[in-house]
C-alpha cells in the first residue's frame, strides 16, 4: 500500500508533463460522439437485483429505466410510470405505466413485464432476495400495476427509483435466467437510453444509443435520444492508469479520481465534476455495548482527542467535507440533516484527558498509553479490506496517530469481508467505519435502529434506547415527510449526545473529463448517472 | 518433478551417449507406466488441493450467507434462510464437502456466489487472455535470459557486473512499478501501445514485458552462472581444440548444460507467473484468471477461489510432467519414471 502512495505523488506529475508536451489534447474540439469512460469498478454481477453495489448503478442506469425517477433534490418524477397512488395506509400502490415505451428488443412496455420483473424475486428456487417490503404484486390491466407492501414504507418511491428492481422485457425474462443476467449485461433487456452491444469481461462494455428513446427524465437537459452515439466503458482498476489515459487523450472521462490527484489534473486543463454522496457518509460507529467504548466517557474522549477537520483536510486535500452527523446533508427528505449539530463539539485534548481520568484511566504504561487496573486502553478498529477505498485506511492511520497523543491505543485490523462481518456480528470490536449510500434518510434509520443489530441490520454501534426504538420505525413508515424530518433530526441529536457514531467525512465521487465534455450528471446517491445528457462541445 | 531431479542432479560432466541396448518396447512400457503414475498424481493433487482449500475456507471466520447478502441494509431471517438453501449452505459441512468432491470428479466446480454462473465457465472464459500473457511473457523471459547469458558469460568482469546488475534490478523492482513506468512511457507519453484491455497483440506487449522481466532476471542469473562454469570446463577446451567457434561452443556445448538447472526452477516460475498475472492484469486492466482470483478473494467467493486453486494445482502438476519429459530428452541419463 505504502508504495502506491509514493507513486500517486510522483507519477501524475510525470504523466501531466508528458501530456502538456504533446500539445494538450484536451483543448482540441472533438466532434466524434463516441465517449470513452474509464470506470474503476467492473460489476461483479450486472443484475442489480442480485448484487447490490452502488458502483454497479453507473453501468446499469445506462441500460434500464426505473418506474419512478428521483432528482437530486429528492423530488419524484415519472419514470416508466406516469403516475402512482397509494391507499390510505400506504400499503397498496398503483402505478400507471407509459404507453409509448419499448424495450431494446422491440417489445412494448406492459404491466405484464413489470409484474414478471418483480415475480423473479419470489420465484421458486430464485437466488434473489425479495426486498423486505415486498408482499405481492399484480398486473391489473395492460398499463396498470399494483404493488402490495408488507408494511407502510416511507421511502418506497425512492426504493423504486434506484436500479435494484430492473424492469426487463418479458421475452428476455423467459430467454435468460438469473445467472445469465448476472454474468452478461447483454442479457439485461431494458428500456434505457443505451443498449449494451458488446461485453468483454475484465476489459470493457460497449453501449450504443437507443434511437427510439423518448422517455428520458423530465429534469434532464434535453429530450429524445441521448447525444452520444456510442459509449465505451472500460474497467480500469488502477487510478494512475486512468489518470494517464485521460491526460494522454485516450479517455474522455475517468471515474473515481483520487482527491490527492485532483489539483494536478485540474491544473492540466481537465474538468472535475462530483456530487456529495447521500445516505450515511463515512462514519465510525463505536461499540456501545462491549469493550472500553461501552463507557460513554471513552467515546466522547476519542471524539475530542482527534482533530477531525485536520484529518479530513490532510487526507483529502480539501476535496471532501468533514461530516458532523451520520446523515449526509443532501439526503432526502429535505431538511432531515440537522445543521445545529455542526460545531457542537470540538477538538479538545484537555477535555479528552479529563474524561479518560474520570473513566478510570489514570496510569500510563511505559509506551505512554493510558491504563486502568493495569489494562491498556486499546480500541480495535476493524475494517473490511475489500471495501477500503478513498484512502480510508489512511484516515484510520491519521486517527490512530492523534489518539496516541491522548494515550489511546488504536489497533487497525484489515479483515476479509467474511471475517469482518463475523467480528461485527459477535460484537468483537470497538470501532468500525463504513458508509452506506442511499438517497433517503431511511438508511440512517437502519444504522441507528435498536432492532438492527448484525447480521440482520447495520446498527454497528449497537446503541439502543426506548426513544430510538419508537422513532426509527415511525420514521421508516410515516407517510408525512415533515414528521420524518423531525424524527431524523431527533435521532441525529441522540446519536450526537451518545457519541455512538463518530461522523468523519462526506465522500464525493469525482469524475475528471476533457474540458470539451459536457453534461456529466450524478444520481441522488452521488454516483454518475446515465450518460444521457453527455455531449462534446464544439 | 522433484523426485526425478533428485535422482539425477544436474551435472556439468560431459553427457554420455544414450545407452544402445535400450529397446523400443521397454521404452513404451516405461512411458505407459509413467503416464499412469502421473495421472494418479494429478487426481491426488486435485483432491488434496480441493480438500485443503475447502478446509481453509471453512476454518476462516464468517458465514458465506453474510457475504452474499452484503450491501442489503435490512435482512430478515427468511432472506438468510432463502440464500442458505439456494446455495446449499444449509447442509452439514461434511455433506457440502461430499457434494463438492462429487462434483469435482464429474468436472463440476460449483457456481460462483457473486457471479452466479458455473466456476468452470468463469475460469474457461478467463483462461485464454491469461495463457496468452503467460506464454508470451515466458517466451520473452527466455529470449532475454538467453541473449543476456550468451552475451555476458565469460566476457570478463565488466560484462558480468553489468549483467548481474540488470538481473538484480529486474528481480528486485516490483512489477507494479515497472508496469507503471512502461505504461507512462509507451502508452501515455508515446502512445505506441494501448494501456488497457486485451485486444490483439499490441495490448499484450506491455503487460507481457512487465511480467517477463523478473523471470528473465532469475533465468538469466542461472543460465549465465552455469554458462560461465561450463566454459571453463575441460570439454569446452576440447571442443575448442577441435576447432569449434565461439558461438558454436556457447550455444551447443555451454547452453545445453545450462538449460537443465534453468528447467529445474521453471516449475517455480510457472507458479510465480500465476501470482504475477494477478498484479499485471489489474494494472493493465486485462481480463484473466489472476483478476478473477483477486475479485473472488476480495468478496470471499469460495467456489471461485477453490476452483482457481484446483486449476492452478492441476496446471503445476501438468507443467512439471512436461518439464520431466523435456528433461529426459536433454539429459539422456535421466529416465522417465526414475526414482519414482
Amino acid at each position: 500500500m505504502k508504495r502506491r502512495y509514493a507513486l500517486a505523488a510522483v507519477l501524475p506529475a510525470a504523466l501531466l508533463l508528458a501530456s502538456c508536451a504533446s500539445g494538450g489534447a484536451a483543448t482540441t474540439p472533438d466532434t466524434s460522439s463516441r465517449f470513452v469512460y474509464l470506470s474503476d469498478l467492473e460489476p461483479t454481477c450486472f443484475d442489480t437485483a442480485a448484487y447490490k453495489n452502488l458502483a454497479n448503478y453507473n453501468v446499469i442506469r445506462q441500460i434500464i429505466d426505473p418506474l419512478v425517477r428521483q432528482d437530486n433534490e429528492g423530488k419524484f418524477y415519472p419514470g416508466l410510470a406516469t403516475e402512482w397512488e397509494s391507499n390510505d395506509d400506504g400499503t397498496v400502490w398503483t402505478f400507471t405505466l407509459r404507453d409509448d415505451v419499448t424495450f431494446h428488443d422491440g417489445e412494448a412496455l406492459s404491466a405484464g413485464a413489470v409484474q414478471a420483473s418483480f415475480a423473479r424475486f419470489v420465484a421458486e428456487g430464485s437466488t434473489l432476495s425479495a426486498p423486505r417490503w415486498y408482499a405481492s404484486s399484480q398486473a391489473i390491466d395492460e398499463s396498470t400495476w399494483e404493488l402490495t407492501l408488507t408494511q407502510p414504507t416511507a421511502n418506497i418511491l425512492q426504493q423504486l427509483s434506484n436500479p435494484d428492481y430492473p424492469i426487463l422485457s418479458l421475452a428476455s425474462l423467459e430467454e435468460f435466467d438469473d445467472g445469465d443476467r448476472c454474468a452478461d449485461p447483454l442479457a439485461l433487456v431494458g428500456t434505457g437510453p443505451f443498449v449494451p452491444v458488446e461485453y468483454d469481461q475484465g476489459a470493457k462494455l460497449i453501449l450504443e444509443r437507443n434511437d427510439d428513446y423518448e422517455w428520458g427524465p423530465q429534469f434532464a437537459e434535453h429530450t429524445g435520444p441521448a447525444h452520444l452515439s456510442e459509449v465505451e466503458i472500460q474497467f480500469v482498476p488502477e487510478a494512475q492508469v486512468r489518470i494517464g489515459a485521460l491526460t494522454s487523450g485516450s479517455a474522455d472521462a475517468i471515474a473515481s479520481l483520487p482527491p490527492l490527484n485532483a489539483d494536478a489534473v485540474e491544473e492540466a486543463g481537465f474538468v472535475l465534476a462530483g456530487a456529495p454522496a447521500t445516505g450515511v457518509p463515512f462514519v465510525a460507529p463505536l461499540n456501545t455495548t462491549d469493550g472500553p467504548t461501552a463507557d460513554i466517557r471513552v467515546r466522547e474522549a476519542l471524539r475530542s482527542a482527534v482533530d477531525w477537520d485536520a484529518v479530513v483536510d490532510t487526507v483529502y486535500k480539501g476535496r471532501y467535507d468533514r461530516a458532523w452527523t451520520p446523515l449526509a446533508p443532501t439526503t432526502a427528505p429535505a431538511g432531515s440533516y440537522d445543521t445545529e449539530i455542526e460545531g457542537s463539539f470540538e477538538f479538545d485534548p484537555d477535555a479528552a484527558a479529563s474524561l479518560l481520568a474520570e473513566a478510570g484511566y489514570t496510569q500510563k504504561d511505559d509506551e505512554g498509553y493510558l491504563t486502568k487496573d493495569g489494562q491498556r486502553l486499546t480500541l480495535r478498529w476493524i475494517s473490511d479490506a475489500s471495501d477500503i477505498r478513498d484512502q480510508r485506511d489512511v484516515v484510520a492511520e491519521a486517527v490512530q496517530a492523534q489518539a496516541r497523543e491522548a494515550g489511546i491505543e488504536i489497533t487497525i485490523e484489515q479483515l476479509d469481508t467474511s471475517a469482518y462481518l463475523e467480528r461485527v456480528e459477535s460484537s468483537d470490536y470497538e470501532i468500525v467505519a463504513e458508509s452506506w449510500g442511499q438517497s433517503d434518510a431511511a438508511v440512517f434509520g437502519s444504522a441507528t435502529n435498536p432492532k438492527g443489530l448484525a447480521p440482520n441490520g447495520i446498527n454497528y454501534s449497537r446503541y439502543a434506547d426506548d426513544d430510538l426504538a419508537a422513532w426509527v420505525p415511525e420514521a421508516a413508515s410515516s407517510a408525512d415527510p415533515e414528521r420524518r424530518v423531525e424524527l431524523y433530526r431527533q435521532i441525529q441529536q441522540r446519536v450526537n449526545e451518545q457519541v455512538s457514531i463518530i461522523p468523519i467525512y462526506i465522500q464525493s465521487f469525482l469524475v475528471a473529463s476533457k474540458d470539451s465534455v459536457e453534461g456529466i450528471t450524478f444520481d441522488p446517491v452521488g454516483y454518475p448517472t446515465a450518460f444521457y445528457d453527455v455531449q462534446f462541445a464544439n | 518433478m522433484a523426485d526425478t531431479l533428485i535422482a539425477a542432479p544436474p551435472s556439468t560432466e560431459p553427457l554420455a551417449p544414450r545407452s544402445a541396448e535400450s529397446s523400443r518396447a521397454r521404452g513404451a512400457a516405461v512411458a505407459i507406466r509413467f503416464a499412469r503414475a502421473r495421472a494418479i498424481d494429478i487426481v491426488l493433487v486435485m483432491l488434496a488441493a480441493a480438500t485443503l482449500s475447502f478446509v481453509t475456507l471453512q476454518l476462516m471466520p464468517g458465514n458465506p450467507v453474510d457475504t452474499i447478502l452484503r450491501g442489503t441494509f435490512e435482512i430478515t431471517p427468511e432472506m438468510r434462510a432463502d440464500v442458505a438453501s439456494a446455495y446449499g449452505l444449509d447442509e452439514p459441512v461434511w455433506l457440502q464437502y461430499i457434494h463438492y468432491i462429487g462434483g469435482l470428479l464429474t468436472g463440476d466446480l460449483g457456481s460462483s456466489y457473486q457471479q452466479r454462473k458455473p466456476v468452470t465457465e468463469i475460469i474457461a472464459a478467463a483462461l485464454p487472455p491469461t495463457a496468452a500473457l503467460a506464454a508470451f511473457a515466458m517466451a520473452l523471459a527466455i529470449v532475454f535470459a538467453l541473449v543476456g547469458a550468451l552475451v555476458s558469460a565469460g566476457r570478463g568482469r565488466v560484462a558480468r557486473f553489468v549483467a548481474q546488475g540488470l538481473e538484480l534490478v529486474a528481480i528486485a523492482v516490483p512489477s507494479f512499478w515497472i508496469g507503471l513506468i512502461l505504461l507512462s512511457a509507451f502508452a501515455f507519453a508515446i502512445p505506441l501501445f494501448p494501456s488497457t484491455g486485451a485486444d490483439g497483440f499490441a495490448s499484450l506487449v506491455l503487460p507481457a514485458l512487465t511480467l517477463s522481466l523478473p523471470l528473465a532476471g532469475v533465468l538469466g542469473q542461472i543460465l549465465r552462472e552455469r554458462l560461465d562454469e561450463t566454459l571453463e570446463q575441460p570439454h569446452t577446451l576440447t571442443a575448442r581444440t577441435r576447432g569449434a567457434g565461439t558461438a558454436r561452443i556457447r550455444v551447443r556445448h555451454g547452453l545445453r548444460h545450462s538449460v537443465i538447472p534453468a528447467l529445474t526452477v521453471s516449475g517455480a516460475i510457472v507458479g510465480s507467473l500465476l501470482v504475477g498475472t494477478t498484479v499485471i492484469e489489474t494494472l493493465f486492466s486485462r481480463p484473466g484468471v489472476g483478476r478473477v482470483l483477486l475479485n473472488a478473494v476480495m468478496s470471499k467467493d469460495a467456489p471461485v477461489i477453490m476452483g482457481v486453486v484446483i486449476f492452478s494445482a492441476i496446471l503445476l502438476v501438468t507443467f512439471n510432467l512436461v518439464v520431466d519429459i523435456i528433461y529426459s530428452v536433454l539429459d539422456p541419463r535421466v529416465r522417465l519414471g526414475a526414482g519414482a
